[in-house]
């Protein structure tokens, strides 16, 4: 296939397989392979697979449902505790039980850090280096020339005069920046594990609420190091700002980089415990009170941000996945709780049949299956994805216009946030607009702004449960009930959706949990 | 039955570990993680009757030399503690 003509005057590539596995950067390995015509400048195939095994609701089949949380959460180094908050809210559902007020807090507040933690180390670590002065000197020295004479807009703001300066805080490993996101890391897993204990397999993170020990000292170990992320915050959202309008400035055609039709899908993170009751058929009313509006988007049109109504629109099919078709496999609910219709490729109707074959271009590659969003007006399946998570849920935040809650409030076009005094800033001003575009800019520069959303969701539910006072969130639950139940919710980097489906007398033999892994989302949508 | 360091030395900079803010132990550090110690949430089997067994018999042994050790010797004050104007203490003056 490669055909490599290289005479001595003229070198000719013509079209080369090109391939990059594992790209270690994506946790999950992912692997792209490609045939590139150089000539035409045009990329003829492109296969992105994963040889990492997908399929943990087979290791959930026959443990004790109360169990779910701790194997789920082994599925990933990074994003564990995502997968175990997920459950737990399943949970929560199959059960009926509702966490004390302070329960529903704690997630929350550790969902906060992680999501800080995350976004820090995902744009600045990882993202970043696509930007970064030793990759744009190997790649574009030209551009580097042009950085080193443009003054950065906000350098006030962030203390870096020009936007080399910027590219090169953002070097691995020596960039100042890029060293301070790595210690920013660290304080951030620290507020996770004063309420979850461990990161990211958190030990307290129940059903019923959270079994740690939270008192006062609790809350202000956690408030003094949130402020120090919201001090951090507002030199990194100027900072990512300036770097990325340079590229896009720069760099004509760059917000083709990574473009696609706006098709997003988002589960929505952050319960309101006034409003959450993890009854089903409320889902769509608590769903709406999240502090991260739910939400499926199809060619830049927010069609619904009813979770009951996202939740039936959920398909998981084979694409080309090593995986056998689950149809003659038993239906584990036809109808939910309100009557609707469930469909067999739904992921409540899923049975895991794993069949490891041989890598086959043609058939099957992948560990990865395709999850999409169907949808019944064209009678389609949307391969809709999630931004990079920070893209898609305030994309559908910003667009429903629920959110308000005084330090974030969501205008239908942008997201107004106000972040607090801290030791050396005064009070700032932040709006995250709607883009115009899906590209990989907007997605990394949505990350920047979700850093300083994610803060402000922790800031305003710490001062929620500190008003509380110490309690013990923590219920024992006895026995389950109900037939199959769900819970959704943002990942820091995807979505995840997973549901307990229990049934007659398997109750306590556990039922199983079909998770759509939060990578299998991104393999497929990016 | 669990070889861990976590509760000594927390999880990130010395702040959480899974006992010390809360949480319950699965094990995860042990070969035999996850299978042997499943149902997490289930008390140990044995659990209790080891706890019974030293409720009956080391607990009352420390209970009652303590109660006796507390009472004949550390809940009183020391002999030279006394109200009067002569010296008990055994300082002896160098002046």
């Amino acid at each position: 296939m490669a055909t490599v003509d290289s005479t001595r005057s003229q070198r000719k590539v013509g079209v080369k397989d090109m391939s990059w596995d594992p790209i270690t950067r994506i946790v999950g390995s992912l692997g792209i392979h490609t045939e590139i015509d150089f000539d035409a400048r045009k990329v003829n195939k492109c296969y992105s697979t994963s040889m990492v095994f997908r399929g943990f609701d087979i290791f959930m089949k026959g443990i004790d449902p109360r169990d779910t949380h701790f194997i789920t959460s082994r599925i990933c180094g990074i994003c564990g505790d995502n997968h175990c908050t997920c459950s737990v809210l399943n949970q929560n559902m199959a059960y009926g039980v509702k966490p004390p007020p302070l329960g529903d807090l704690a997630y929350n507040l550790a969902e906060a850090a992680d999501y800080m933690f995350d976004h820090a180390i995902f744009n600045d670590c990882m993202a970043n280096v696509d930007f970064c002065e030793q990759m744009v000197r190997e790649t574009n020295p030209e551009l580097l020339k042009v950085a080193e004479n443009t003054t950065s807009p906000h350098s006030d703001l962030h203390g870096y005069k020009t936007i080399a300066d910027i590219m090169r805080a953002l070097n691995p490993f020596t960039g100042e920046f890029y060293l301070e996101t790595l210690q920013v890391a660290r304080y951030t897993r620290e507020m996770y594990c004063l309420f979850g204990g461990r990161h990211t397999h958190p030990s307290t993170i129940m059903p019923g609420g959270v079994s740690a020990d939270i008192t006062h000292q609790t809350c202000t170990d956690y408030y003094v190091r949130l402020m120090r992320y919201i001090d951090y915050v507002k030199r990194s959202v100027p900072l990512h700002d300036d770097l990325y309008d340079f590229f896009l400035e720069q760099l004509p055609g760059y917000d083709d980089v990574g473009f696609r039709r706006t098709d997003l899908v988002c589960w929505g993170a952050f319960d309101d415990p006034d409003y959450v009751d993890y009854d089903y058929k409320n889902m769509g009313a608590w769903g709406e009170k999240r502090y991260v509006t739910p939400g499926v988007v199809i060619d830049g049109e927010l069609i619904s941000t009813d979770l009951v109504e996202i939740n039936l629109m959920i398909r998981i099919l084979l694409g080309s996945s090593y995986f056998d078709d689950w149809t003659d496999e038993e239906t584990y609910v036809t109808h939910d709780p309100l009557g609707n219709p469930v469909d067999k490729r739904h992921p409540w109707n899923k049975t895991t049949l794993p069949k490891p074959q041989k890598r086959d271009w043609g058939d099957k590659y992948s560990w990865v299956a395709s999850p999409r969003i169907y949808d019944k007006r064209t009678d389609t399946y949307i391969a809709s994805d999630t931004g990079g998570g920070p893209f898609a849920r305030q994309w559908v935040t910003a667009k429903a216009g629920l959110v308000d809650f005084g330090y974030a409030k969501a205008t239908g076009e942008s997201i107004k946030m106000t972040l607090p005094r801290t030791a050396s800033k005064p009070e700032m001003e932040l709006e995250w607009k709607i883009p115009a575009k899906s590209n990989a800019i907007e997605r990394d520069r949505a990350r920047a702004y979700h850093e300083a959303y994610s803060a402000l969701i922790g800031l305003h539910n710490l001062e929620r449960g500190a008003r509380r006072g110490p309690c013990r969130p923590h219920q024992i639950m006895v026995g389950l009930q109900g037939s199959g139940r769900s819970g959704v919710l943002r990942l820091p980097r995807g979505g995840q959706g997973g549901a307990v489906a229990s049934h007659g007398d398997q109750r306590r033999k556990g039922g199983q949990l079909p998770a759509i892994s939060a990578h299998a989302v991104e393999r497929q949508s990016t | 039955m669990v070889k861990c360091n976590v509760p000594v030395r927390g999880w990130q900079s010395g702040i959480g570990g899974c006992p010390n803010v809360g949480g319950i132990c699965m094990a995860c550090t042990m070969p035999g993680f996850p299978d042997k110690y499943m149902p997490f949430m289930d008390e140990d089997k044995y659990g209790a009757a080891a706890a019974n067994f030293i409720k009956f018999t080391y607990g009352p042994l420390v209970r009652h030399f303590r109660a006796r050790n507390v009472k004949t010797k550390y809940d009183k004050e020391p002999e030279w503690r006394k109200r009067g104007t002569t010296l008990t203490t055994g300082y002896q003056k160098r002046w």
